[in-house]
């Protein structure tokens, strides 16, 4: 009967370990993913919390969108444009010589920096643009009439 | 599979993801600083000389420009001309493959000496 008694005893000590091991077990797996869930968050958390970096236009579209008007006056095809504000003639000439891709826009001032008028191609992105030098035009078939040209070009 | 081998994958390939994207935008200035270099080596060997660019066959070779092998390359010229207010091209030139993907861009727009003007447009990957 003493025997018995032990052996009982020895029986239920076992079990209590194994339960207790398993129990041990668990809550290292249930650390474990907890660990990972906190990594994963932490690393989302950075990753979210960085800026993205501002869009920059090309560095040669400035030198370009100036090369380009300076070329187009020195042949005479940007004041009849311009001036008689035929701004599809001018998206026509714009389409072929401005970078593959490219949007652009031209905005033509007066002296006094008041913008007369504009023109935007479906394209261009104010966001990632770049400016031409502004490029001053006297006037046009013998009338002086001075007038401020800036293209804009963006990638 | 049991929760920790899920939740590990999940945070490995997280982290991976993020790694490669902040590798990626690291790598697209060098992508255009590349590019800037192609270019403006070509500008450089043919000038504003209407002859020499007549004369200039694009290289898509990246030692040609100081660059290491296995870089892409894709150049990509035309010239023009105006003739009774009409914008005319005069010749175009291309290497025969182009680059795909995201690839650094260099434009230039050269006036030459003969009044006509080239767009250069290279890509660089």
């Amino acid at each position: 009967m003493r025997c018995v008694r032990t052996a009982t005893t020895i029986a239920i000590a076992r079990d209590g370990d194994r339960r207790r091991r398993g129990k041990a077990g668990i809550s290292m797996v249930y650390d474990a993913v907890f660990a990972c869930i906190i990594l994963f968050v932490g690393m989302a958390y950075a990753a979210s919390s960085v800026p993205p970096a501002p869009p920059k236009p090309t560095p040669d579209l400035q030198s370009y969108a100036t090369s380009l008007l300076v070329w187009m006056d020195s042949k005479g095809i940007l004041a009849p444009y311009i001036y008689t504000q035929d701004s599809a003639g001018l998206a026509s000439v714009l389409d072929r010589l401005a970078p593959t891709g490219a949007g652009y826009c031209v905005k033509v001032y007066s002296p006094n920096w008041d913008l007369l008028w504009t023109y935007t191609s479906p394209s261009f992105d104010a966001g990632n643009a770049a400016a031409s030098q502004p490029y001053p035009l006297s006037g046009y078939q013998g009338v002086p009439d001075p007038k401020i040209v800036v293209l804009l070009l963006s990638g | 599979m049991s929760a920790f081998t899920i939740a590990l994958s999940i945070v490995y390939f997280g982290g991976a993801a993020i790694y490669a994207s902040s590798i990626n935008a690291q790598l697209a200035p060098a992508s255009d600083s590349a590019a800037s270099i192609v270019a403006s080596t070509i500008v450089i060997q043919n000038g504003n000389s209407s002859q020499a660019w007549s004369a200039w066959t694009p290289s898509s070779d990246p030692s040609a420009y100081g660059l290491l092998q296995g870089t892409a390359i894709y150049i990509n010229a035309t010239c023009f001309t105006v003739s009774d207010k009409q914008v005319t091209v005069m010749w175009s030139r291309a290497t025969p493959t182009s680059v795909t993907g995201s690839a650094g861009r260099a434009d230039r727009f050269v006036v030459l000496d003969d009044g006509s003007a080239v767009r250069l447009e290279v890509l660089v990957r």
